[in-house]
């Protein structure tokens, strides 16, 4: 039996036309992906800095609000740094002794630490509010056994450098006791990268980055609105965060984005 | 079919072209992409919604802040034992719902802290709560009698008749008298020669009779900001004098007190705490001269344009400001607080009979705390605010 082999080989124009054609498909998916995952990139970029600036702003303004300018919770300031007063306990005297040290504070939120820098208010004579005044001290020691009348938690702080002022009955029940920290908020570098970072004497805990040199600037503002430069006057405060990307958009610029609030201060 | 077209078909059918690789593989891509976009996306908005609800929550909170202290309730936060709070609940369509509470730390020192939680979105994007705190202060009239009894000229103590300048906590007061007692002159007067006593009356304190010269008309009608028509025109319940039926609280069947200016003989309830009345501490006013003939029981302010009398059996806690004389006459006249008499003309005023004038310090304070007229609530001029979201834990 004789087969007739009637199976012909490709030519060699079909062969270039498939590859060719398949070079087009293959190129334009690739473009495809290429130009997806520069979007996908760019688009991350993108909210990767808005996120970073939205934070950045949301923590200045948890703790920038809190400030009281007149008080001198605004140590010093400047274009791109500001040292504060931040607030990091609160309480409520429910007793005071007349010898002095120790004063009981009942607890709202978490306990006061040894250590721990406080201001309390003294209303001197209760009847007359123009005479009221903070006092400022260290808690050397601290019993966190002790209530409040009504069996409310309490601790008691001893706090020396009130003593007098609570021989002198300055001090009264229901005077609210702050404890803070000193911090620097700015623009520091860290590993070569600027961050909006939180200083506290020589340590730098970077918070919020990568952000642009000009990453971080305050305006102080006094209760009228203009530009103040002091920090008892001091009522409000804009922030500008603006942050920056080693990525690029197609013009060849870093991916950026910024936010702008004004702050104002609540005490 | 013969078995050479089955084998024909068959290496016809083993042609396989890459097309439907590539097309697998760019929906795959493709939908890698999409999905990450979505995801990002996805992440984004639930960042954005988090953000505003966190925004939201502390508007809330806010907002539960102001509605107490813009409607302050003095009498209902006057009456509040010491370290002892109210809470309210309010619930805002569509945002979410906010408590309040209302600590009274003193007799002018409240802590109001207000936690708003965000019920909208569902249980996916719901629950972002904030909590922040005010503290407030009372700013009062300043109206405060140096001496049970404040007056200029003759002042004649007879019978059994008894002015304490020693402190005193009105029976059943204790709960919301917080603080130390103090102790003040029984008399002060512009002249100490001209207060005599007679038959088995009695005056003590610290000391029993002072002597300020520099007593003046102005020591009776000016109280620092407030001048005596800035006080009167505050008055919740003015009448013309003359002779005056019993006093006493008057309250509805369901408990409530009918008081003010249509319940003119309603001057609170002293003596029952608790009861319907016992926070009404009225600013009365007597455009003329009044005696209070029938006795009975009243707290607040008693303002008097010229002279008042008191016939017996009348019991008040707070402050007595006249103008023009006071006297007293018959048994059972109790004063709680302080009395000022201007005594403008230097009448003699006589304080006969078995009556007890007594300082008290709280008696004065309530009378002027729980006067929504006279008090006013005001946070701290410093340090008022703070944001207790951020002080949770141990």
């Amino acid at each position: 039996m004789k087969i007739r082999n009637d199976r012909r080989g490709f030519t060699l124009v079909e062969l270039l036309i498939v590859a060719v054609v398949g070079a087009v498909v293959v190129g334009s998916t690739y473009q495809i992906m290429l130009s997806s995952q520069r979007a996908l990139t760019y688009q991350t970029a993108r909210l990767q800095g808005h996120q970073n600036v939205r934070a950045g702003i949301d923590l200045l303004v948890s703790e920038l609000r809190e400030l009281s300018g007149s008080e001198g919770d605004i140590l010093t300031m400047a274009a791109d740094k500001i040292e504060i007063r931040a607030m990091r306990a609160f309480g409520l005297v429910c007793g005071v002794n007349a010898l002095g040290s120790p004063i009981l504070v009942k607890k709202v939120g978490r306990f006061f630490n040894s250590g721990d820098s406080i201001v309390v208010l003294a209303d001197n004579d209760p009847d007359i509010s123009s005479n009221d005044t903070i006092l400022s001290g260290v808690v050397t020691a601290i019993d966190t056994t002790l209530t409040c009348t009504g069996a409310d938690t309490a601790q008691s702080l001893a706090v020396p450098a009130l003593a007098a002022a609570l021989v002198a009955d300055t001090v009264k029940n229901g005077a609210p006791v702050r404890a803070f920290t000193n911090y620097t908020y700015g623009l520091y570098t860290v590993g070569g990268v600027p961050y909006l970072a939180r200083k506290q004497g020589a340590a730098i805990a970077p918070l919020v980055g990568p952000l642009s040199a000009n990453g971080v600037s305050f305006v102080y503002m006094n209760a009228l609105g203009n530009v103040t430069t002091n920090p008892t006057a001091v009522s409000q405060i804009e922030v500008t965060l603006r942050s920056i990307s080693n990525v690029f958009d197609h013009r060849g610029a870093p991916v950026s984005d910024s936010l702008t609030t004004v702050i104002y201060l609540r005490n | 079919m013969g078995l050479i077209e089955a084998g024909k078909n068959m290496e016809q059918n083993e042609q396989c072209g890459f097309a439907l690789p590539v097309a697998v593989f760019a929906l795959v891509v493709v939908g890698v992409i999409t999905t990450g976009g979505f995801f990002m996306a996805r992440q984004e908005g639930r960042i954005g919604v988090a953000n505003e609800h966190a925004g939201i929550a502390l508007y809330l909170s806010e907002q539960g802040l102001v509605d107490v202290v813009g409607s302050w309730d003095a009498v209902l936060f006057g009456a509040l034992p010491v370290w002892r709070d109210t809470t309210f609940t309010r619930n805002y369509a569509g945002a979410g719902s906010v408590t309040t509470r209302v600590t009274r730390m003193t007799n002018y020192l409240y802590f109001v802290d207000s936690d708003g939680t965000v019920t909208q979105g569902g249980a996916m994007t719901s629950g972002a709560s904030r909590r922040v705190g005010v503290t407030m202060r009372l700013n009062t009239a300043d109206i405060a009698p140096p001496a049970s009894l404040l007056t200029r000229g003759p002042t004649a103590l007879s019978g059994t008749a008894e002015v304490h300048g020693e402190d005193e906590v009105p029976t059943g007061w204790g709960p919301v008298c917080p603080g130390s007692l103090a102790d003040k002159p029984g008399i002060m007067t512009d002249d100490a020669t001209q207060v005599s006593t007679g038959g088995a009356a009695v005056i003590t304190g610290a000391p029993p009779v002072a002597e300020d010269p520099y007593i003046s008309d102005s020591t009776f009608n000016q109280f620092g900001d407030l001048s005596w028509a800035d006080l009167t025109a505050l008055a919740d319940i003015t009448l013309g004098g003359g002779t005056i039926p019993t006093i006493g609280p008057d309250s509805t069947a369901s408990g409530g007190c009918r008081k003010g200016q249509g319940f003119p003989s309603n001057w609170g309830n002293p003596e029952n705490p608790g009861a319907a009345c016992s926070n009404w501490f009225p600013v009365i006013h007597f455009t003329g001269s009044a005696n209070i003939q029938s006795g009975g029981v009243g707290q607040g302010v008693l303002l008097v344009d010229q002279d008042l009398e008191l016939r017996g059996d009348f019991r008040f806690y707070g402050i007595i400001i006249a103008q023009g004389t006071v006297k007293t006459q018959g048994s059972g006249n109790r004063v709680y607080g302080g009395i000022m008499a201007g005594n403008a003309n230097l009448d003699n005023q006589s304080l006969v009979g078995g009556s007890v004038v007594t300082n008290s310090t709280c008696a004065v304070s309530r009378a002027l705390l729980n006067s929504p007229s006279l008090t006013r609530v005001r946070p701290l001029a410093s340090r008022s605010w703070v944001d207790l979201s951020t002080l949770s834990g141990s």
